[in-house]
Formats: C-alpha cells, structure tokens, sequence
C-alpha cells in the first residue's frame, strides 16, 4: 500500500459527550483506513463505535484534530477544517463518496422503496437503473421496490438501506450495527450479502458490531477500542496505525 | 443547488404521505382564520353600509331655515350651483302651501288640508322617476294616496279656497297622481308638487288670478318674486357643517343634523376600536397558532430531515423543505378558510336581505382582501418554519438520527 491509497488519516482526533450518567470521551491517537479495505469495528454497547462511526461518516463534529483527512481519490480533504468553515462542501462529500446505513430506519417514510434507494445516486448525478436493479437482485428485494418503508419488515428496510448506501457507488460504506435489530438468522444473512456486496464491488466499508463473533476469521481488518474506566466516566481509546 | 431542486417533491411526498396529519394542520389554520376572514368582512361590510347611508341618507344632508326671509329666486339658484349643495328648491309661505281638500272624483273619497312640497329635477328624497314633471302633477304620500283610495296615474280634484274681500271663494284643480311615496319619503297628508303650481295656488290665496288655471283676481303686479323659505340639501353629510357656517356668514341661518352626525361618527370609530382590538387580538393568536403547529411539525420531522442531511442534502435544503411544506400548507389553509368564508358571508347576506338595500352587504371582502390575508399567512408561515428550519439545519445529522 502506499500513501496515495489512504481514504481516512486521523491523527489525536477527540469527541467528548456529557451524559447522566457521566462523561464519555473518545481519543484516536492515529487512525488509517485505506481504499479497497473492509474495516470491522468491534466493542461492547456504549464504547463509542457509533461516535467513531459519526465522525467518519462527517455527521458529528470532532471536538479536536491535529489531522482529520478524507481522501476518496481526488486528493485529501481536511474534515476538521471542513466543519469550521465549509459545512455545505461536508454535504457535498457525504452526498457523492459516503453511503451509511444506521442500526434501524434510515429510510423516508414518504418514498417508495425504490425511490429511497435512489435518492442518493440521483442527488450524487451518478443514478444508473441496472445498478439498482443488480443491487436490488443481490440483496433479494427486486420484488419490493414498490412498496413503502413502513409495509416491508425490519430485515427487509435493512437490505433496502443497504442499497441505498451503495446506489450511488460511493468512496466507503460506513455501517452501525447493521443487523442488531435483526433475529440472529437474518442477521447472519444481511451480514454476510453486506460484506459480498462490498468486497465484490471493491469498496472500501467500516462495518460495526458489537457480535464478538462477528468477523472472526473473515480476514478483514479488526479495529476494538481499549476503554478506561474512571468512576462514572469512561474513555474509548480507538486506534490502527502502523500502514506501511 | 442542485440538491434544492429534489425538495419540492420531497416536501410534497411527505405532505401527502402524511395526509390526515396534513389535513389536520390545513384544517386547525382555515378554522383561525375562518372566523377573522368573517369578522373583517363584517366590519367591511357593515361599516361600509352605516358610512354610506350615513353619507347617503337625505336626511343627513338637510339644511333647516330658521325663521323665514326674503330670497330671489335667482339667490336659491345661485345656492344650486355650489359644488356643496346637491339640491336647493324656493318654497312659498307655509300656510299657501296645502290644499284644502284632495278628492278622489270617481269615488268622492276625500282628505283635507293636505301639504304640498315643492319638488323637481335632482329631488333628494325620491326617486327622479317619481317627481311631477308638470304643474299638472302631483306626488302622493302613501296615506294620502290610501286615504284617497288612488294610486299613479289616477286623476284627483283638489279643491283650494281664499277669503276675497269678506266672502269664501274656491277654486278647483285637476291633476294626475305621478307616484306615490312611502313614508320615509313624505310623512303625512301630503304632496310633492313643482313650485309653478305652488306659486300658483300662493297667488291665488294672496287675492290675484291665475290665467293658467283660470282662476279669478287681481293681476299681477310685475314686482321681483321673494320667497320666505327655500329647501336645501348638501353634497354630503360632511358638506353639511361648512355650508351651515358658510350662510351663516350670510346672515341666513340654519338647522342641521350635524350633532347627529358627529354622535353617530364617534360611535362608529368606538365601535371600529373595539373591532381593531379583536381583531389584533385574533391575529396574534392566528399567527401564534400557525407558528405553533409548523414548529411542531419540523420537530416532528428532525429524524427524517437529518436522514436528508445524512444522504447529502445541504443545510439550505432541511430549511427549504419546511418552507415548500409552509407554502402549501398555508395556500391550502388560505383557500379552505376563504371557502368557509363565502360560506357564511352567504348566509349572513342573504339572512339579513331583507335591510339592505341594493349594492349593500352584511358581510363583504373584495379580491385584494383575499390576497393581503393569503400574503400574511405565507408570510407567518414561511417565518415560522424558516425558524423551525434554521434550528433543525443546525442539529448535526448523527444527532438527529440517534435522538429517538
């Protein structure tokens, strides 16, 4: 690997939220994740792989960077100095490289299934029909796309959310916990048609779980949080460095 | 721009998407405004009426000699041409001016000592129509006209006596019925009749013949003719006071109903008072409840709007959606409420028909009435949901997104 194929390069990047029952703070001394690559998240709930998630997929502000950098090919882009001065261009590059699919929902209420999943390609100007037709056959929802959100069942918005977030053949594929509200067979298949989906079309996807099982053995790379407990208040340390 | 080009159709989807919540909505905003479209209408409508009958009602416009005088016709005429006067007519003395008796010659029906009152072209009190067009013509109060048992175009015999050197004498006159008045008009035993015939029976009783008539007597003098007494009517009732002082200043002096009109003129800015302080009062209260529901609304839609943000749309495009949501809401809510509106202004007019007169109305709004409360109601709108937009554009998405 080489330089020129690093999507995210996090150097001291900090996010701290104050809750009821204490504080939480998230510390990535160095990150990296490079193009093409499938990254596995792992942790236990309330570790902060949804704020790390959040971060990457530019919808939360870091509270600190020395160097937040997102690279989908056309040179980096500083996210931390997006955040100050360009919200709209952060916008811009969600809309055309990130594709993220949320634990539940996600989905307009008001659209069709196929309207959702094409929402974003159309936005990105990168709407193709046989993508979304191959997608659609891929995940098994080819006989949906009519139907609204709210008439297809919780696996089902899942699979649509995850056309979705491939539509519009985005940079990276940032999941939370894509299956958790899933009966753990359907879990096991969304997962799985997740990660063929990806690696089949050569995307690079951050996937999180809290499943200690999930991604053993699969070769792809694992990123697990050291956490530091200190009375009510708890620290996430995230980190992977150490490309060459 | 190009992701504001997706909203319209996005608000619109979800606008009918959630069509009972969105019929509520345009429903609670008609329901506020319904009832202040009606309450302007009543004001416009009714004040209208009032201001113009105020204006309008001859009445009003009447100016009253006090005593009598001494007028050339030519001085009456020249009060005719003033640009604050609508009429001004010479009368003779009060007690020339009556018949004796009014007969009814093919039933022998009779009334006695009925009034005349000199009347011709721009007469105020009644129609043009009915005014007697010659000194062979006369206009009949309706009790007159039932006492006689006569109606328009039927003959009546009046009989008109003077004493001449110690002895009664008697003269008759036959004429046609023009019109008959109601009431309102002409109170009493009475008749418009022109003032040629007045001057006629006037010279009569004051002892000289009328060739005209063939009425016997002393000729004529060729002396200028003075009236005592003139009826006169301003433009308007607010002519009224002006032309009162200006005669005064004349030495001739009048009575009017102006204190009346001035009583009735405060009533009516009172009342105009009170209405402005319901309707204030109704209007921040629409504006408060229109504001209300549409913040509510984008509350209720943070997740999905920050699922847009999520997706790629813009800051500019979650404050968008609201406001195409506000447009339509408030043009669906304006059109409902102007449809209520109609609805009882309807009723209200056709309720009431019987005291209004033509071109009249109860209840009443014109097109820019419409307009000015369809413009305000976007513009509370479209302020309402720009704030409501403005807080929900500056949620970060993955807040929206895991707030539920």
């Amino acid at each position: 690997m080489t330089a020129a194929g690093v999507l995210y390069d996090l150097r001291d990047v900090r996010k701290a939220r104050g809750g009821a029952r204490g504080r939480f703070r998230l510390d990535i001394p160095e990150l990296t994740v490079l193009r093409g690559e499938v990254v596995i998240v792992r942790g236990p709930s309330g570790c902060g792989k949804s704020t790390l998630l959040d971060l990457l997929a530019m919808t939360l502000r870091p509270d600190d960077a020395e160097r937040f950098t997102f690279d989908p090919g056309q040179g980096p882009v500083s996210i931390h100095a997006s955040w100050r001065h360009n919200q709209d261009g952060l916008s811009s590059l969600r809309g055309a490289f990130v594709g993220y699919i949320v634990q539940t929902g996600g989905l307009l209420p008001y659209l069709s299934a196929r309207e959702n999943i094409e929402l974003p390609a159309r936005l990105a100007g990168r709407y193709d029909p046989q993508r979304v037709r191959a997608l659609a056959e891929h995940l098994d929802i080819a006989h949906l796309l009519a139907r609204s959100p709210g008439s297809l069942s919780v696996g089902e918005r899942q699979r649509v959310a995850i056309a979705r977030a491939l539509a519009h053949d985005p940079g990276v594929v940032i999941a939370d916990e894509p299956t958790a509200a899933l009966d753990p067979v359907n879990a096991e298949v969304t997962f799985r048609l997740l990660l063929e989906l990806v690696t089949g079309i050569g995307t690079t996807a951050i996937v999180a779980t809290h499943d200690p099982n999930r991604g053993a053995g699969s070769g792809f790379a694992l990123i697990e949080p050291v956490l530091e407990r200190s009375g009510d208040d708890i620290r996430a340390v995230f980190s992977r460095g150490g490309l060459s | 721009m190009k992701a504001l080009r997706h909203i319209p159709r996005l608000a619109l989807r979800d606008f009918a998407h959630e069509a009972a919540i969105s019929a509520c909505i345009v429903g609670a905003l008609a329901a506020v405004l319904a009832p202040l479209l009606v309450l302007f209408g009543l004001k416009y409508g009714v004040i209208d009426t009032i201001a113009r009958r105020l204006v309008e009602d001859p009445h009003n416009r009447e100016l009253i000699l006090v005593g009598s005088g001494m007028f050339t016709a030519h001085w009456i005429e020249s009060l005719r041409d003033r640009p604050d006067v609508s009429f001004a007519m010479a009368e003779t003395r009060r007690l020339s001016a009556s018949f004796n008796r009014l007969e009814n010659p093919a039933t022998g029906a009779q009334a006695s000592a009925v009034g005349m009152v000199p009347s011709g072209p721009g007469e105020p009190l009644i129609p043009s129509g009915s005014v007697p067009a010659s000194d062979l013509e006369l206009t009949l109060s309706s009790r007159t006209a039932q006492r006689l048992g006569v109606g328009a175009g039927d003959m009546v015999r009046a009989v008109i006596e003077r004493l001449n050197n110690g002895g009664a004498e008697a003269v008759e006159w036959n004429g046609r019925v023009r019109a008959v008045v109601p009431e309102a008009a002409l109170g009493g035993d009475s008749a418009f009749v022109t003032l040629p015939l007045l001057v006629a029976i006037e010279d009569f009783r004051d002892g000289m013949a009328v060739e005209r008539f063939g009425w016997p007597g002393v000729p004529r003098g060729t002396g200028e003719r003075v009236f005592p007494r003139f009826r006169l009517y301003a433009r308007s009732i607010y002519d009224v006071a002006a032309l009162r002082d200006s005669l005064f200043s004349q030495e001739v002096e009048l009575r009017s109903r102006a204190e009346e009109v001035e009583v009735m003129q405060a009533l009516d800015a009172n009342l105009t008072r009170v209405f402005w302080t319901v309707a204030v009062l109704g209007s921040a209260g629409f504006a408060a409840a229109l504001a209300a529901s549409l913040v509510a609304g984008v509350e209720r839609k943070r997740r999905d709007l920050s699922v847009l943000r999520l997706i790629g749309f813009p800051g500019r495009a979650i404050v968008a959606f609201p406001l195409c949501q506000a447009l339509l809401i408030g043009m669906a809510g304006s059109l409902l409420a102007g449809v209520a509106y109609a609805g009882v202004a309807m009723g209200l007019n056709s309720y009431f028909a019987a005291s209004l007169q033509m071109g009249e109305f109860v209840c009443r709004l014109l097109p820019e009435h419409f307009v000015t409360a369809t413009a305000v109601t976007l513009a509370c709108a479209l302020a309402a949901a720009s704030w409501a937009g403005i807080r929900a554009a500056r949620i970060q998405p993955a807040e929206g997104l895991r707030d539920v």
